[in-house]
């Protein structure tokens, strides 16, 4: 139903005062939040809060009693959190999503493989995430471009906030995946057209930017797909590289080096090994779920730190905790991290203000502020403990989950 | 010079009587902050009594024997080790190729190698049955074994301690094929035993050979001193395998699968226990509407009063711990005490060994957990485990642990 309906609605039930003598004027949307505890994370927690939402946005939040317009309702919470931000995701994709052509795509979008139904969104809106940065699959170098969406809304509108929003490309293994011929014989079939080794990744991937970066250099009419490598070097788009084991991430470190960039480095599972680089390099690391099932003692493998965000953190390296391409719980994993040495603040800030900020999305979403959109997760309890749950998740001052309880 | 010689005889009697007496009653006084004892009341301040590796008394108000060793825990909580009821863990691979071989036993492929038994026992696990894998019909007995030891003897509890069946078909089979064969074995096991039996007991014919060893298996599950642990990946699957057991009369455990909470009703009326896939919560869609449904598993059977177990699956990274998964539960509404009887004392009865461990009480066997605080909060750690009154795993001497924080560069 639109405004110019609710006006006319309006209108009718003030014109007809015998009938309607109760009936109050409905006041625009508002909603308030009773909490015991609030954590705002761009600050210290408040106790007890009051959060005012007005028209999807947060409107005031105090430690005293704030007055709402007359009629608007009230929502009592134990615990109220800023709504999660994903950094790295993979929800709402219909596969594939790698593009196979090439080894280098920079112009093709995520967001054309999108389906807003698609049902690991309603997952992750129960676990509390409301903004989500997907991105392309990890099996070319230079994968294409991401999208920022909300995990909300009326189902049938498209959920995407921005398309084209990062570039992603892989410096890792990963970017080899089934890249041998049959028999790993002689190079005589299709499949035998893209890198099989690191080396050729990283060959790959400098040879891109070289171009890009020759093509900056003589301002030659560019083709579309140069715009979008040579937008990343001039600082203009955010570039996101995949990349986990050390080997990676010193390439990574010495590519951010050449070509003047500082790429949000995905995944970092060995990040705790080049700590010190990383921090004097100023690159943030979307911390990625790494598979334990893997985990071997064999020299080559990826080695595992279980508290690698938190050695990251100590070192002032700005970290976000990502499902990656997982459906593992947000805060679980935040939990865990608790649990191996990272702080409580830090790790609350690695799931909603850590990402926004590193996403340059901080202005809207993260805290909980005057301004932002009011995306709330309200938790039963303190985060980290045994019996913390997801009670309810706003967005943008609506209920969206569960289900079925939303403002009439 | 004779007296003297008396008196040291004596002497040395008195000494060495007490020597043997001291020997064979190892007092062991455990004081604690909080006992979660898992049989009913929960004990501030209490002390544990362990003579020779078994509990003998609990109590806040116990006198501790003047010769008994005393372990200072009064800042901790205690509770019992916890146990796995069904994993296929530890294993050099958990599957035979063929698939009717009740005959096997885990315990000839358990390696002690394997560090899923340096991970269970940081994790608190003082037992577990290790059965084999799903990707068989009869797929061999299990063993069941504490996670300490170099040798597998040294790690032995008891065994053979379950049968695995599989409802789950293997090797390209159909569902109906699988069944079929499934019922099909088990009719022929049966008919041979039965003629096998009529023939030893009547003395008229010749006295028949031993019995194969497959058949030696499936006699004792007929007999019910060997109980099934029946794998069922999908609601249906259940339905055919309440159908087996009750045919064939024999005692069984159900192993599920995510979707078999479909078949909770069926699963009650039967009255068989069941052990909960890793993953305890997940959603279901519905295939007409779309529409997403958050189903908790520990709940739904709680409600029924279905005994069950939780077992957890090291590969995974959130239900990779009995206490993650216990935790877990615990965060979608089941009761504490459940959850940790889910972890304890229910599997304990499931693999032979109710009664022995998975609580603190009297005469139960001194396996225990020494906990820095709440068992199922994600900060609380696992400071000591005890098996029979003996600390097998100690936090501070625990350096693969300190790698694992570390890492290996600093």
């Amino acid at each position: 139903m639109t405004r110019p309906f609710f006006g006319f609605l309006f209108m009718a039930l003030t014109a007809l005062p015998l009938w309607a003598a109760d009936e109050k004027p409905k006041p625009a949307n508002t909603l308030l939040v009773k909490a015991q505890k609030a954590y705002p994370v761009n600050g210290d927690p408040i106790a007890p809060a009051f959060i005012l939402i007005k028209d999807g946005k947060i409107e005031a939040i105090s430690k005293e009693a704030i007055t709402p317009p007359e009629g608007t309702p009230t929502l009592d919470a134990p615990v109220v959190i800023p709504g999660i931000v994903d950094a790295a995701s993979y929800i709402g994709l219909r596969t594939p999503i790698d593009e196979q052509s090439d080894e280098i795509t920079p112009d093709v979008q995520v967001a054309d493989c999108f389906d807003p139904s698609h049902p690991d969104i309603a997952q992750a809106l129960a676990q509390g995430i409301t903004t989500a940065h997907v991105l392309p699959g990890s099996y070319n170098v230079v994968a294409g471009l991401s999208a920022l969406v909300k995990t909300f809304g009326p189902e049938n509108s498209r959920r995407i906030l921005q398309k084209r929003f990062a570039l992603k490309a892989v410096m890792s293994a990963e970017a080899t995946a089934g890249n041998s011929s049959w028999g790993y014989g002689a190079p005589r079939d299709i499949f035998f057209r893209r890198p099989t080794t690191r080396m050729a990744v990283t060959q790959a991937l400098n040879k891109a930017f070289d171009q890009a970066q020759d093509a900056l250099n003589q301002k030659n009419s560019l083709q579309q797909d140069m715009n979008v490598l040579t937008s990343v070097l001039s600082g203009k788009r955010p570039l996101v590289i995949r990349a986990g084991d050390v080997v990676d991430l010193r390439i990574v470190l010495k590519q951010a080096e050449a070509y003047q960039f500082k790429p949000l480095i995905e995944g970092g599972w060995e990040a705790f090994k080049t700590a010190d680089a990383l921090g004097k390099a100023g690159l943030p690391v979307l911390l990625g779920p790494m598979d334990l099932g893997l985990r071997s003692q064999a020299g080559n493998a990826t080695e595992f730190c279980l508290n690698n965000a938190g050695i990251l953190a100590a070192r002032g390296i700005p970290i976000a905790i990502t499902t990656s391409d997982t459906d593992i719980a947000p805060l679980f994993m935040a939990a865990m991290a608790v649990r191996h040495g990272l702080s409580e603040h830090d790790a609350l800030k690695a799931l909603t203000l850590g990402p926004a900020t590193i996403l340059q999305i901080e202005k809207q979403y993260g805290s909980l502020a005057p301004g932002k959109q009011a995306n709330l997760v309200l938790l039963s309890r303190t985060p980290f403990t045994a019996e913390a749950r997801i009670i309810k998740v706003i967005g943008e001052g609506k209920i969206v989950f569960p289900k079925g309880e939303g403002r009439k | 010079m004779r007296s003297k010689t008396r008196i040291t005889t004596i002497l040395f009697l008195a000494t060495f009587s007490l020597l043997v007496h001291g020997a064979s009653r190892h007092l062991v006084a455990i004081k604690t902050k909080l006992t979660l004892t898992g049989s009913g009341r929960d004990q501030q301040n209490g002390i544990i009594l362990i003579e020779d590796g078994i509990i003998k008394e609990v109590s806040p108000s116990l006198k501790i024997p003047w010769n008994a060793e005393v372990i200072d825990e009064s800042k901790h909580i205690v509770m019992p080790g916890f146990v796995l009821a069904h994993t296929s863990r530890g294993l050099e691979r958990a599957n035979e190729s063929m698939p009717d071989v009740p005959f096997l036993s885990t315990f000839d492929a358990i390696d002690p190698f394997q560090s899923f038994f340096r991970d269970s026992l940081r994790n608190g696990i003082t037992g577990m049955l290790i059965l084999p894998g799903n990707s068989t019909r009869f797929g061999g007995t299990g063993t069941v074994v504490k996670p300490t030891g170099k040798l597998v003897e040294d790690m032995l509890i008891q065994k053979p301690v379950g049968l695995k069946i599989s409802m789950s078909p293997a090797g390209g089979q159909s569902r109906m094929g699988h069944v079929q064969q499934l019922r099909a074995y088990l009719d022929g096991a049966k008919k041979s035993l039965d003629k096998w039996n009529k023939q030893a007991k009547d003395p008229k014919t010749p006295k028949p050979g031993e019995l194969s060893p497959a058949l030696k298996t499936m006699d004792q599950l007929f007999k019910g001193t060997l109980k099934a642990f029946v794998y069922c990946p999908t609601a249906s699957d259940v339905i055919r395998a309440i159908e087996l057991i009750q045919q064939f009369k024999f005692k069984a455990i159900l192993v599920l699968g995510e979707n078999t909470w479909k078949a909770a009703p069926y699963i009650k009326k039967a009255n068989l226990p069941v052990i909960l896939p890793p993953d305890i919560m997940f959603f279901d869609r519905n295939p007409d509407t779309g529409e997403m449904k958050q189903v908790i598993l520990p709940t739904i059977f709680a409600k029924m009063r279905i005994p069950f177990a939780f077992q957890c699956d090291p590969s995974s990274y959130d239900a990779r711990t009995l206490w993650q998964v216990a935790a877990e539960a615990v965060k979608y509404g089941l009761p504490k005490n459940l959850a940790l009887a889910a972890i304890s004392s229910t599997p304990a009865g499931m693999i032979g060994l109710g009664g022995k461990t998975g609580q603190i009480r009297p005469g139960m066997e001194a396996n225990l957990l020494v906990l820095t605080g709440d068992p199922l909060d994600p900060t609380t750690w696992i400071d000591k485990v005890l098996i029979g009154g003996k600390v097998v795993y100690d936090r501070k001497k625990d350096e693969y642990l300190k790698l694992l924080l570390k890492g290996s560069q600093k």
